[in-house]
């Protein structure tokens, strides 16, 4: 970060490059594997899971293009084979022991809680380093402390102080996961703070009490009314939704920056709700078909909505020294939901 | 035959144009030409290359060395390349699958008969053979679920205890049938009309079910419907079949990012299905224990009427009868018990079958 900026502060500086997001997969395409993938893993019982996970994600990857040159997806099949076969296992034995052996389920789920962390990190260094734009990896590096703070303490406290805290713990977790996250040898950085959080939240409280206390009250006293009520509540709900994810994924890339390179992401209310709404009607209506389509859609979308500025460059990053990460933490992660 | 792509040596994100040179069958040569120093040339072994499977219409790739890679847009020149010098089938088998639109019409059709059968019928059957394989201490587990609910949801029975003698009196035979289902019944105090069975053996009666109860066979057949779902063992199989589901869902769809929002409504519709068969299965059961011991069977009918309208109240009644079906079929499809008109059916149909006999 440092020397970046003395040698910017040296040369005349001259206005950043935007750089476009643009993801070119496409909605038959994605559905032909998605469902060859889907066959295949029920014919051999779920052992071509693994690779089918990884052709959904090099498809994703591979197709996600940043200044026309697309990123990869580098896992191999057979790592996150082995890893789902341990996931599954414990996951297995952890259901006995609940059914067969009461004491040793609670002393399990104790020391799975406190292994969340622990798998957390390495889930998280396991999709990074297998993240690759321009043939440099990503990486991520963090301690079981700061892990164990974003993710077990901060939400904590933001439950025992009533929500006061709780932007901040949204704060704290988001900057556990970019400050730790690498492209390279380059750390990328996060400038939001507290206040971006909580007018975010205090939105949402807001148009809540606006809303819901005038229906708390039409449904207590004029109840002929209240057959509106469900459908405004609905709406209301799903808007409240919507304004949370454009404004938080707004605050995030809006905030997120790597080296003197930083990202904004414009995303509306209308826009994103078009998408979903097509999105929702369309897997309705297929039973479910529309799916894979439906992930393109959403995918293509959110690209659109971000750019890069690169201040500079994109050829001056440093691929990082090797290094070797299992795929068990993500998939005991994806077993138990955690991650 | 030459490919035209783009080199980068793994260490910077620097793209040099590159130039592979397809010669004999066991050599390949790669040409990476530098804008400002003399070209470098790699002779590439193939059994060190590693050579990404086709992809949709992503770029095509080879890696090899330290973290080295060639990425080409030239489809049509890998194809070729990879026709001549295959090393696998394996890999461009799969993309033949997925370009092939009969095939795939084929794989979604089987795709979709698979899915409905192993929801349909093997997720049920393999519950319930699991269900009763399992050994009776398991069920032990779940000792503590009337303490749960008695701290959560009841409150002591109002019932006197004349009354209470009076009931279990009328109870201890068909509880004692079959001693291995440990059926005991238990009266306490919440705010509907209900009646539960729990894992254990317990049978809970509300204090208001009892007093919406016209006459003792009206009990009794609650009575018989509740020990039919200890009897089929149908709460240890409906949490195993949910569990199953899930797993189910895990290994289809692969990944679980989409588990939460789309995955979610047809995995509770599937309870709510699952849910429903069990009920019918214990109305059934109930039915042909009244018919066994020589009791009316419209007794359950009568009960099932009387349940819903102590749950309705007269306004909702009313409404009800004026766009009954549309309602019924709605509410039905939401609800863990089907519709009190199809249970009240049941009982018609069962009369039905015994005439024609």
């Amino acid at each position: 970060m440092n020397d970046s900026s003395t040698a910017q502060a040296a040369v005349p500086s001259h206005t950043p490059e935007r750089l476009n997001f643009e993801f070119r997969g496409q909605g038959m395409e994605y559905f032909k594997i998605w469902i060859v993938n889907i066959l295949l893993t029920i014919v051999t019982f779920g052992i071509y899971s693994a690779w089918a996970t990884v052709r959904n994600n090099r498809y994703f990857y591979s197709n996600l293009y940043l200044d026309n040159i697309n990123f990869r997806y580098l896992a191999e099949p057979m790592a996150i084979l082995k890893g789902r076969l341990i996931a599954m296992t414990v996951f297995i034995i952890y259901g006995i022991t609940s059914q067969v052996a009461p004491m040793v389920y609670i002393a399990l789920t104790v020391a799975l809680i406190f292994a969340i962390p622990y798998f957390l990190n390495q889930s998280l260094s396991f999709e990074r380093r297998m993240t690759a734009y321009n043939n440099i990896q990503f990486r991520f590096k963090a301690s079981y402390g700061e892990a164990f703070m974003a993710v077990m303490i901060w939400p904590i406290l933001g439950l025992l102080s009533l929500g006061i805290l709780y932007p901040l713990a949204f704060l704290k977790i988001n900057q556990y996961v970019v400050k730790n996250s690498a492209y390279g040898t380059s750390n990328f950085d996060f400038k939001a703070t507290y206040g971006d959080y909580g007018i975010i939240f205090l939105t949402v409280i807001g148009v809540g009490l606006v809303i819901g206390l005038p229906i708390g009250l039409i449904m207590k006293f004029a109840p002929a009314l209240s057959v509106i009520t469900p459908v405004v509540m609905i709406a209301t709900y799903i808007g409240i939704l919507l304004y949370f994810i454009v404004q938080t994924n707004n605050l995030f890339f809006n905030k997120l920056s790597l080296k003197d390179h930083t990202f904004t992401c414009n995303a509306t209310i209308g826009s994103l709700g078009k998408v979903v709404l097509i999105n929702a009607l369309l897997t309705l209506v297929t039973f479910g078909l529309y799916l894979p389509a439906a992930k393109v859609r959403m995918t293509k979308y959110w690209c659109s909505c971000i750019n890069m500025d690169a201040a500079e460059s994109l050829d001056n990053f440093v691929a990082a020294e090797k290094e070797n990460v299992t795929a068990l933490g993500e998939e005991l992660g994806q077993v138990f939901n955690f991650a | 035959m030459i490919i035209n792509g783009i080199y980068l040596d793994g260490k910077t994100p620097r793209r040099v144009k590159a130039r592979l040179d397809v010669l004999q069958r066991h050599s390949l040569d790669l040409h990476v030409l530098h804008e400002d120093r003399p070209p470098e040339k790699f002779q590439l072994d193939y059994s060190k290359i590693k050579i990404e499977s086709k992809l949709g219409n992503t770029p095509r790739e080879i890696s090899f060395g330290d973290d080295q890679l060639f990425i080409s847009d030239d489809h049509d020149g890998f194809d070729e390349f990879l026709n001549l010098h295959a090393t696998s089938l394996w890999t461009g088998a799969i993309h033949k699958l997925e370009s092939n639109l009969v095939l795939v019409l084929a794989a979604t059709l089987t795709t979709l008969s698979i899915i409905w059968l192993t929801f349909t019928a093997g997720v049920p059957k393999s519950a319930e053979y699991i269900a009763y394989q399992l050994p009776s201490f398991t069920s032990d587990y779940f000792g503590s679920t009337l303490s749960v609910l008695d701290e959560t949801l009841f409150d002591p029975t109002q019932l006197s205890s004349d009354k209470q003698l009076e009931i279990q009196a009328l109870a201890k035979p068909y509880l004692q049938y079959d001693p291995s289902l440990n059926a005991k019944l238990v009266f306490r105090s919440s705010d509907s009309a209900n009646a539960f069975a729990l894992p254990e053996g317990h049978i809970v009666f509300t204090d208001d079910i009892v007093h919406l109860a016209n006459n003792d066979q009206e009990l009794l057949a609650i009575l018989f419907h509740e020990i039919g779902h200890l009897k089929y063992k149908h709460l240890l199989r409906r949490a195993l079949q949910d569990s199953m589901i899930t797993l189910a869902l895990i290994l289809i769809t692969g990944d679980l990012d989409t588990i939460d929002l789309i995955t979610g409504l047809p995995t509770l519709m599937l309870d709510l299905h699952y849910s429903k068969e069990f009920e019918r299965e214990a109305d059934y059961y109930a039915i042909q224990q009244l018919h066994k011991y020589q009791m009316p069977v419209d007794a359950f009918a009568n009960m099932m009427k009387g349940l819903e309208e102590e749950q309705l109240s007269d306004s909702e009644l009313e409404e009800r009868q004026v766009n009954n079906e549309r309602i019924d079929r709605l509410s039905e499809f939401l609800s863990t018990h089907p519709a009190t008109q199809a249970r009240i059916d049941m009982v018609a149909n069962f009369k039905e079958n015994l005439k024609e006999k």
